[in-house]
């Protein structure tokens, strides 16, 4: 008969906090991290660590949710505040993420072009294996390759980070003391590391992940295990990122490019062939990752707060709304990304725009719904992580506004 | 002539303004109460407004008119009693609107966009919820132009059962009946569809009857066995369990701690709890899978007349009766006697002297070896021993019969296809 083994049992419970990390490296991130590693060398790392311990609160409380109740967080926003705000929320994350997927598309361009594929290929390709995967391949073995697959990203940059030869004594010493001159631009890269760390799906994504593995009250220090590992993972690899641009970029003058690729691209003469390649690969696993989590975020959350079929273990058939909306995601995107002369640049900050704008939104609605006793009972955040919830709210949400502020301001 | 009554949309009733029977504004609207009584369509029992910064209880008696927008009051006067929760009511609003409900027809979870009321046998009721797009791009309307958007086909109450185990006053007060119309195997997938809580609520509302119960837990997957034993007490799980078919029961009790196992064996019925223990470690197509724990075991000197007696007051079923297992002083296995022999024998000679055969397997023993020791020495019975020759329970032969028979329909047919 079966033997319940205690590893197992542990295993059941990691994931949510892991995935959810890793797939915040996806394009867009390791974009980000590499422009401020270029731009500022070494000077923004303490933001890496900062955005660390903000990303477990909020991924932290994000669990509780999904342990408590055990329904997923637009689903609550609606019960809890309201079709309208739910619309709210529904619609701009919608627009947000077919922006971000369109950055997973164009990221996996560009990491392919490195190898000489073409565009059009490698973004047809890559809708054939998201799309297979996603409608074949159920829940598991999903959650297994999104592992095995930010298992291989976090690799290769801490393998381009050691390539580049980074100056480690400075490196340490700027995680812990925050330096460098306060100026505009200083200030619009720490709320752009901050934005990429901590996402509305992001949210969504962990509450929702935590409820679909039926994962209860009596997992959550386990789960707390998942989230912080999962935060300090994805962080220790923004770090590495922002270290390998650094060291070879910024240490060579090289202060301005505009997107990851063009960073491989530009590691090639300073730090070898071998940096670029692995730079490359691991851009290409991260916008893979973020093309597999994001959409499918989306097309669950949506499908959850309208009451609809959802779910990777149903079939299409028996689920027509959210394989509808994955394909709609996937094709659109697709689509967009192909369209010549579509200014891509500005449709992603749009995104990141609406992303942004989004972002306050709900994790007051996070920080609001888990003080809720009738909800949570137990699980309901004490004093101090309310506390600090909020304080991450505040900042966020302070930041994601000046963000927006500047992106729509000249 | 009937006519169909109108329909009126929840969201657009509560949200609307309370007058007095002149028309004069007093408040605002805030929920619908409803009474879950047995009927079919539940009446509306009043409705919550907000006078002056203070919520008020409207009792239906005092209710003229129930439209779009407006709820007209009987009389000018007011004097309303504080809101209070009471039990058996559910709010419209705050307790189904946006929820999830059970659809009996199907078998599904169903999440209320809308719930519509109907004036029928001469007052309100809730008639359906509906489900569809339609009714929640109504709600996003302004409301002028919301009543324009037509009323689509909605689910009827009579085959809906809502949830109600968020709701302080309600639980425990509101049985499920119409679940009782459900397979417990449909039982079993919604409890596996609904959130962990939501789950708790539908077992809870078949726990009157404990077999259905027992029923409920064969059908949910492993997994979801545990999730909804775990948190039961050791007598509570015991009492569960004795209902289960013993395979069943065996699956779930494995999932347990060693620990937890021993605690809840310990509060079976005695006879249970042997056949689980001795399930519980075996693999099923082995001796000890196949065996039954339940056989008489008697020592060498023990005469016809006292085994007989034993087996007179013997538990075990009949078919592993047939056999008598003979034990030396160190319980070790010395072979079996059958009935017959053990009537026709002499009354004052050892039971030593009777033994036919000395055949028997070990626990870990496959099908094959035992299907072989029955059709080798032309037995209906096999011994199952431990590595210390101790007997350990008994396989009949029905129960390898079943495993080594073809299936009906297949391999006798000689001139079908496949």
């Amino acid at each position: 008969m079966r033997q319940r083994l205690p590893t197992l049992a542990f295993l059941a419970v990691l994931g949510p906090g892991l995935v959810s990390g890793f797939a915040d490296n996806d394009a867009g991130g390791i974009t980000t991290y590499s422009v401020v590693g270029a731009q500022f060398g070494y000077a923004l790392l303490w933001v890496v660590l900062a955005s660390m311990v903000a990303l477990f609160i909020t991924q932290e409380v994000g669990a509780r949710l999904g342990l408590a109740t055990g329904r997923g967080l637009l689903d609550l926003v609606r019960e809890g505040f309201g079709i309208r705000w739910a619309a709210l929320a529904i619609g701009t994350m919608l627009v947000a993420n077919l922006g971000t997927t369109l950055a997973e598309f164009a990221g996996i361009g560009a990491a392919l072009s490195l190898f000489g594929v073409p565009v059009p290929v490698s973004v047809a390709v890559s809708v054939l294996v998201v799309g297979l995967l996603l409608s074949r391949a159920g829940f598991l073995r999903v959650q297994y390759v999104f592992l095995a697959v930010g298992a291989g990203v976090s690799l290769c940059y801490v393998v381009s980070a050691i390539l580049a030869k980074p100056d480690w004594g400075k490196s340490a010493q700027s995680l812990v003391a925050p330096h460098g001159h306060v100026t505009s631009a200083y200030l619009l890269a720490i709320v752009g590391t901050v934005g990429t760390t901590i996402t509305p799906w992001g949210q969504a994504f962990i509450q929702s992940y935590c409820a679909d593995k039926r994962l209860s009250a009596e997992h959550l220090r386990t789960s707390r295990f998942d989230v912080a590992f999962g935060a300090f993972l994805t962080n220790t690899i923004a770090a590495f990122i922002v270290i390998a641009a650094a060291a070879t970029l910024w240490a060579h003058g090289e202060r301005s490019i505009p997107d990851a690729a063009a960073a491989a691209k530009a590691l090639g003469p300073l730090a070898g062939h071998a940096a670029e390649t692995v730079f490359a690969l691991g851009l290409l696993g991260a916008a893979f990752l973020g093309l597999g989590v994001v959409p499918l975020t989306s097309s669950y959350a949506t499908t959850e707060a309208l009451g609809l079929e959802r779910g990777l273990d149903l079939r299409p058939r028996q689920a027509p709304a959210f394989y509808g909306l994955l394909a709609f995601f996937l094709g659109a995107a697709a689509v967009l990304v192909l369209i010549p002369g579509l200014p891509l640049i500005h449709v992603m900050f749009l995104a990141q725009v609406v992303n942004g704008l989004l972002l306050p939104i709900i994790l007051v609605f996070v920080m609001l719904l888990s003080r809720r006793r009738r909800l949570l009972g137990e699980l309901r955040s004490g004093p101090v992580l309310s506390t600090a919830g909020w304080l991450v709210t505040v900042v966020v949400g302070a930041m994601s506004i000046a963000l927006v502020v500047t992106y729509v301001l000249p | 002539m009937s006519v169909a009554p109108a329909i009126l949309h929840l969201s657009l009733v509560a949200s609307g303004k309370l007058t007095d029977a002149d028309g004069r504004k007093l408040g605002r609207i805030e929920d619908l109460v409803v009474r879950l009584t047995g009927e079919e369509y539940p009446p509306i029992s009043g409705a919550v407004a907000k006078v002056a910064g203070r919520l008020v209880f409207v009792p239906a008696e005092r209710i003229a008119e129930i439209e779009h927008g407006r709820i007209t009051l009987a009389e000018a006067r007011l004097d309303l009693q504080p809101f209070e929760r009471r039990e058996g009511e559910l709010l419209l609003r705050e307790d189904v609107l946006d929820r999830q409900l059970i659809n009996v027809e199907g078998a599904r979870l169903v999440r209320a966009n809308e719930i519509e009321i109907a004036r029928i046998e001469g007052w309100w009721r809730v008639v359906g919820i509906d489900i569809s797009p339609q009714s929640l791009f109504r709600r996003l309307l302004p409301r002028t132009v919301a009543p324009r958007v037509r009323v689509s086909e909605f689910l009827d109450w009579a085959s809906l059962e809502p949830f109600t185990g968020h709701i302080p006053t309600v639980q425990l007060r509101v049985p499920h009946p119409k679940l009782a119309r459900l397979h417990p195997a449909e039982l079993a997938d919604l409890v596996e569809a609904a959130p962990h809580g939501q789950g708790e609520e539908i077992i809870a509302a078949v726990q009157h009857d404990p077999d259905l119960e027992a029923d409920l837990f064969e059908e949910l997957g492993d997994e979801h066995q545990l999730e909804f034993a775990e948190d039961r007490d050791d007598h509570e799980l015991a009492d569960l369990i004795a209902r289960m078919e013993t395979d069943d029961a065996a699956d779930l009790i494995a999932q347990f701690e060693e620990d937890r196992r021993t605690h809840i064996l310990g509060h079976l019925p005695t006879v249970q709890q042997r056949r689980l223990r001795a399930l519980l470690g075996y693999e099923p197509l082995t001796a000890g899978g196949l065996m039954s724990p339940e056989f008489v075991a008697v020592y060498t000197q023990a005469t016809p007349a006292e085994v007989l007696d034993r087996v007179r007051r013997a538990a075990a079923p009949s078919d592993a009766l047939g056999w008598v297992f003979v034990i030396n002083t160190h319980r070790r296995y010395r072979g079996a006697v059958s009935l017959p022999d053990l009537i026709r024998a002499a009354v004052d000679i050892p039971v030593s002297q009777l033994i036919e055969h000395r055949r028997s397997v070990i626990a870990e023993a496959g099908l094959d070896d035992v299907v072989r020791s029955m059709t080798d020495y032309d037995l209906t019975i096999v011994p199952v021993v431990d590595d210390q020759e101790r007997p350990i329970g008994i396989i009949t032969v029905d129960d390898v019969l079943e495993l080594i028979a073809p299936p009906p329909g297949r391999g006798f047919n000689i001139f079908g296809g496949s």
